[in-house]
């Protein structure tokens, strides 16, 4: 079924065109990494799906355009795990992750035990819980992303939307948050939609590859057909040869 | 109550608290210890109380929203708005016939400059927070410069402006108690409902929309009401500068960046600062005043900057 469908997205800046006709239609359930040279459109595209940049009406969630949702129902569908800045503000990691609880909570003063329990768990799986009653403005950028994640997960929502999660993570977290990201996949059926360049990563845990160049989208595909020599070449700008390129193992030897 | 009890007449603390008690009792004496206390200070503590609560109040909201530690009430130009209006009032000598017109006219010129400021900034329907801050600024300049032109045309006119600007309390009365503590009252009471979603504004708009908050609204709302807030203060005590700024900051060095108790501690470290402030302000060179507005910034700067240098040390 069609979870997320954009149609004929397009969005320039002072007359510069930063996406063009970008028609992409997200199942539910599946794993979609995105992934693309610099300033080839991927985190404005995402931006369009979380934040709406005005032109929500070439969005459909849940054939439902973008314009008809309240934030409070948007929440319930998409949570959303932006490109980890350091934060300056001085909230302890759990009212950061309990933030994500924020669109079920009715009461000003009390929390419910279900959402403290849900906080706590989701902190635990993303290794953050030991950081509940530190400020977030004392952690690393590492661990600020996966309290981001922690945040995310918590919210329950069908979908999760991620901007370069790997971006401060070291190796072990790295291959331990796309564990996790694919066992949430698997077993409670979440799409997950994320901005990677880890190629390798994304062809290891990915169902679909969606490959964004200038601002278009320059091939949808499985993970295998991605390792087409012709096409990395010409979107990344690389001079690799075919013994780069395992195909028994997918995996690009860049070295 | 000690603020209650100083002043150029000196009362006993125990004859205010006396006088008080049996006012409300109805037992009056009509002595001047009574007038005094009922007529010039009770009012005037109340309105600085008040009038610091609002103050810091309109400041946490405003750094909550512009995540920027600059952010202070007077930020979006209301104050010069304020004090614009009530230079055009003091110039055409309205106050000689009542009062009352000056501060209908600061109240006016606050809110005009709110509707400029806030169209000046509005991209369809959205409000940028830097430009909103960048035309406050710059319409708070056109209106400072207008204020100086109108004082060097009119010098007769600059003590009363001068004054005006300063912002003192010592025209507290009881209407105007009535004016400014349902506008206080309710506006906090409003802006601290929205706590959950200023706590998620502050940590960035970017993702505050995935996560349930309806950003443009809640924006909206809280901009309008804190600078209704301050709009209503600085058109009735004058600017106060200071509070709104330093004490949001000093609280958040306290309790932390969560509004849920942000709010609340604000208010009341706002009231008490002004009541000192304002305590001050009446004896310290009695039997004539400071502006009040001169002595929060004399007692605010010293300690906030005694609070950045312990936090300085404390970070590296």
């Amino acid at each position: 079924m069609s979870f997320l469908e954009i149609k004929n997205l397009n969005y320039e800046v002072r007359e510069k065109k930063i996406l063009k006709n970008i028609n992409v239609d997200f199942k539910s359930g599946k794993f979609y990494s995105i992934i693309g040279p610099n300033g080839s459109g991927k985190t404005t595209f995402i931006k369009h799906l979380v934040k709406g940049m005005g032109l929500k009406n070439n969005i459909y969630l849940d054939g439902k355009s973008l314009n008809e949702y309240r934030a409070k129902d948007f929440a319930r569908k998409i949570s959303y795990v932006p490109q980890i800045i350091s934060y300056e503000i001085d909230f302890s990691c759990f009212d950061v992750v309990m933030m994500g609880r924020n669109y079920a909570q009715n009461s000003l003063f009390k929390l419910n035990n279900k959402d403290i329990e849900k906080v706590e768990e989701a902190m635990k799986v993303t290794d953050t819980y030991f950081l509940k009653d530190v400020s977030i403005k004392d952690i690393s950028g590492g661990e600020g992303g996966r309290v981001i994640l922690a945040r995310a997960l918590c919210q329950e929502a069908e979908c999760i939307i991620l901007d370069e999660p790997l971006a401060h993570l070291d190796i072990n977290h790295q291959i331990n948050m796309m564990r996790m990201l694919k066992e949430i996949n698997k077993r409670l059926n979440k799409t997950i939609i994320m901005v990677n360049h880890d190629i390798n990563l994304a062809i290891k845990y990915s169902d679909k590859i969606i490959v964004f160049n200038k601002g278009e989208i320059e091939k949808e595909c499985n993970p295998n057909e991605i390792l087409d020599k012709e096409l990395l070449n010409n979107v990344y700008k690389l001079n690799l040869k075919d013994e780069n390129i395992n195909l028994e193992q997918f995996f690009i030897n860049f070295y | 109550m000690g603020s209650l009890t100083v002043g150029s007449a000196s009362i006993s603390s125990l004859e205010a608290i006396k006088i008080i008690i049996n006012y409300f009792i109805k037992v009056s004496d009509g002595s001047m210890s009574e007038k005094i206390i009922m007529n010039i200070r009770v009012p005037r503590v109340l309105m600085a109380l008040f009038t610091g609560a609002g103050l810091a109040i309109s400041g946490v909201t405003f750094q909550g929203l512009f995540k920027n530690p600059m952010g202070d009430p007077f930020v979006l130009g209301v104050s010069s708005g304020a004090a614009l209006g009530a230079t055009i009032g003091l110039i055409l000598n309205l106050e000689k016939n009542n009062y009352i017109l000056i501060t209908l006219l600061a109240f006016g010129g606050a809110i005009v400059t709110l509707m400029l400021v806030y169209n000046v900034a509005r991209v369809g329907s959205k409000i940028p927070v830097e430009i909103l801050l960048l035309s406050g600024i710059a319409i708070s300049f056109l209106c400072n410069s207008l204020i100086s032109l109108i004082m060097i045309l009119k010098k007769e006119a600059m003590d009363k402006i001068i004054y005006w600007t300063l912002g003192s309390l010592n025209t507290s009365s009881y209407k105007q108690v009535l004016l400014i503590v349902p506008i206080v009252v309710l506006g906090s009471l409003f802006i601290y409902r929205r706590y959950k979603d200023l706590n998620i504004l502050s940590m960035g708009e970017e993702d505050a929309y995935s996560l349930g908050v309806e950003v443009e609204k809640v924006k909206k709302e809280l901009i309008i009401i804190s600078s209704l807030i301050v709009a209503a203060l600085v058109s009735v005590t004058g600017i106060i500068g200071f509070v709104g700024l330093i004490i949001p900051h000093i609280a958040r060095m306290i309790v932390g960046s969560n509004h849920g108790e942000l709010i609340p501690f604000s208010f009341i470290l706002g009231a008490l600062f002004l009541v000192v402030c304002d305590t001050i302000s009446r004896v310290i060179i009695a039997p004539s005043e400071l502006p009040v507005g001169a002595v929060t910034a004399l007692l605010g700067a010293p300690y906030f900057i005694y609070l950045l240098w312990k936090k300085k040390r404390g970070s590296l």
